[in-house]
């Protein structure tokens, strides 16, 4: 049986009549418009994971990790035999559970991560912020080769995952480039 | 073959609408939040300005998205519309250069809520699977979710295989309804007698305060007439009376299915009674200033309190006839209210009887 749906404001359990009605309903209870859009998954039932076959005869293929289960599939990473209970699958990929970490904190498995520190954006905003305010523009004296040493120390580190340019790393370094240049001209002509 | 290493390098596509996450009143940098579509999930992604944090849903695991008709337009308009006025009537009495800044700072204001009025109505979208429930604050205004929700529709059914019509719905809560009753009357209480039966809630509690509260009106009614000591004391009484009687409805109404307006009429009393008290410290200290040794006892800052006349100031006749007219008001409509959600309670309990 589903799980039942709640209003998202009283939390009242909803029924199967408020649902699909392609446009607003109102909450029976604390009168709040929804619109509720059910999917196929709503109905479907819950799916126990799977705790491996044992190994009846001998000479059955045991997985490398519980050798007193029976072998189903192969890691695609390392090759070593896996039960039901050690199988992963990544899109549509069987892996162990050594080779998922491994991939994971090397950020190879670019769907298993989670967080990313945007240093491109980071160069950026030290260069064109202290600009920007004006006030503080004698920063740009410390800031610009921070920024510059950002952008290129982090040039190959990994960045947001929906954006594909250095866009951000080339106007941080042209930015405090100029910047770092406008000070070394200062800096030389007072000593003149 | 696909590379080990490439393994769910997907492209993304980005989708209409962006939020902010909410993360405290103040917070230095307020979360950014967008969604893009990829083949077979969606990614959440919240900006920090600095790190982005990454959700994915996918279109397989996705059960329902519930999109809720929120009143912030309206809400972000109110303050708008206060902000403009206000530096309006600051332009209008300021000196020639300030009166033209603080004009410019009010127009803003009123760009805000053109903006804002323009951009429509406001929602809260809210995405859910097996296993948990994801606020997603980009799908703020309800033109841009009906198009998210229209662009993952045949997404999220190509992936799961089909339509969910209304007719599957129905027949499933029909299973859901007849298996209910079954487990029901397996679990019969007289079968069962530890089981304890907790009787609904029918809105005593809230009949005793609006009672109270068409009384204390009266009261001030009659004090205003002919001011006395001893109604004085005898409405003190009442105030606090009523006072916690409305605590305690509070917390009884907040799980029942009262209507919403007795709901507001008990939180407008409360509103009420923190006025009174507000008005009462005020009349304290005046009070207190004017006859300091009258406070170096306690009975005799009570006799001096209770001693005020509706007479005596202004402030105590206009405070006395608010008073009045909000207890009636509020009293007898939340008494018509009460009356009524108890007799729907009644019918449906005699229909019930009947029934079995």
């Amino acid at each position: 049986m589903p799980g039942p749906i709640h209003c998202t404001k009283c939390q009242a359990t909803l029924s199967a009549a408020w649902f699909n009605t392609d446009g607003f309903t109102r909450c029976p209870s604390c009168n709040t418009p929804l619109r509720i859009d059910v999917y196929p998954a709503y109905l479907r039932e819950k799916v126990q994971g799977s705790a491996g076959e044992s190994i009846i005869i001998d000479s059955d293929a045991s997985c490398f990790f519980h050798p007193d289960k029976k072998a189903v599939t192969h890691c695609e990473g390392c090759g070593r035999f896996l039960c039901a209970l050690c199988d992963v699958e990544l899109n549509g990929h069987h892996l162990c559970t050594d080779c998922l970490k491994a991939g994971k904190e090397n950020g190879k498995f670019t769907s298993l991560q989670n967080h990313r520190t945007l240093y491109d954006s980071m160069a950026l905003r030290l260069a064109i912020y202290p600009v920007i305010t004006i006030i503080f523009f004698y920063l740009t004296i410390i800031t610009a080769p921070m920024a510059m040493y950002m952008a290129i120390r982090h040039w190959n580190s990994p960045m947001s995952i929906v954006r594909h340019t250095r866009t951000r790393s080339v106007f941080a370094i042209l930015i405090s480039g100029l910047q770092i240049l406008g000070w070394a001209t200062l800096i030389i002509i007072g000593a003149g | 073959m696909k590379r080990l290493e490439d393994l769910g390098a997907a492209s993304y596509k980005r989708l209409p609408g962006k939020g902010l996450r909410n993360s405290g009143l103040v917070a230095v940098f307020r979360t950014r939040c967008t969604l893009w579509m990829a083949g077979d999930h969606i990614l959440s992604i919240d900006n920090n300005v600095f790190t982005e944090d990454y959700k994915r849903f996918y279109f397989n695991d996705i059960r329902a998205i519930i999109i809720q008709k929120s009143s912030k337009r309206l809400v972000r308009n109110i303050v708008f519309s206060i902000f403009a006025a206000v530096f309006a009537l600051i332009a209008y009495f300021s000196g020639d250069i300030a009166r033209s800044i603080f004009f410019i700072i009010s127009a803003l204001f009123v760009l805000c809520i053109f903006i804002n009025t323009v951009r429509g109505p406001t929602c809260t979208g809210t995405l859910l699977t097996e296993v948990h429930r994801e606020v997603l604050p980009s799908l703020n205004r309800i033109r841009i979710a009906t198009k998210v929700c229209n662009i993952l529709e045949t997404k999220i059914e190509k992936a799961q295989g089909g339509r969910l019509t209304r007719d599957m719905l129905m027949k499933e809560e029909l299973s859901r309804v007849a298996n209910q009753n079954q487990d029901e009357s397996r679990y019969d209480t007289k079968r069962h007698p530890n089981t304890v039966q907790t009787s609904p809630y029918k809105g005593m509690i809230h009949l005793v305060v609006f009672i109270l509260v068409v009384i204390n009106g009266l009261f001030t009614g009659f004090e205003l007439l002919h001011h006395t000591l001893t109604i004085n004391i005898i409405q003190s009484f009442i105030i606090l009376l009523f006072t916690t009687g409305v605590i305690i409805s509070l917390v009884k109404q907040s799980s029942t299915d009262m209507p919403k307006a007795l709901k507001t009429i008990t939180w407008c009393i409360l509103g009420y009674v923190c006025l009174s008290y507000v008005s009462s410290q005020i009349v304290m200290i005046s009070t207190m200033m004017k006859n300091t040794s009258a406070f170096m006892n306690q009975w005799n800052m009570y006799r001096a309190i209770w001693d005020i006349s509706p007479y005596d100031s202004l402030f105590m006749f206009v405070y006395n006839l608010i008073s009045m007219t909000l207890s009636l008001l509020l009293g007898s409509a939340g008494l018509i209210l009460t009356n009524r959600f108890r007799a729907q309670g009644n019918i449906q309990v005699h229909n019930r009887q009947q029934g079995d």
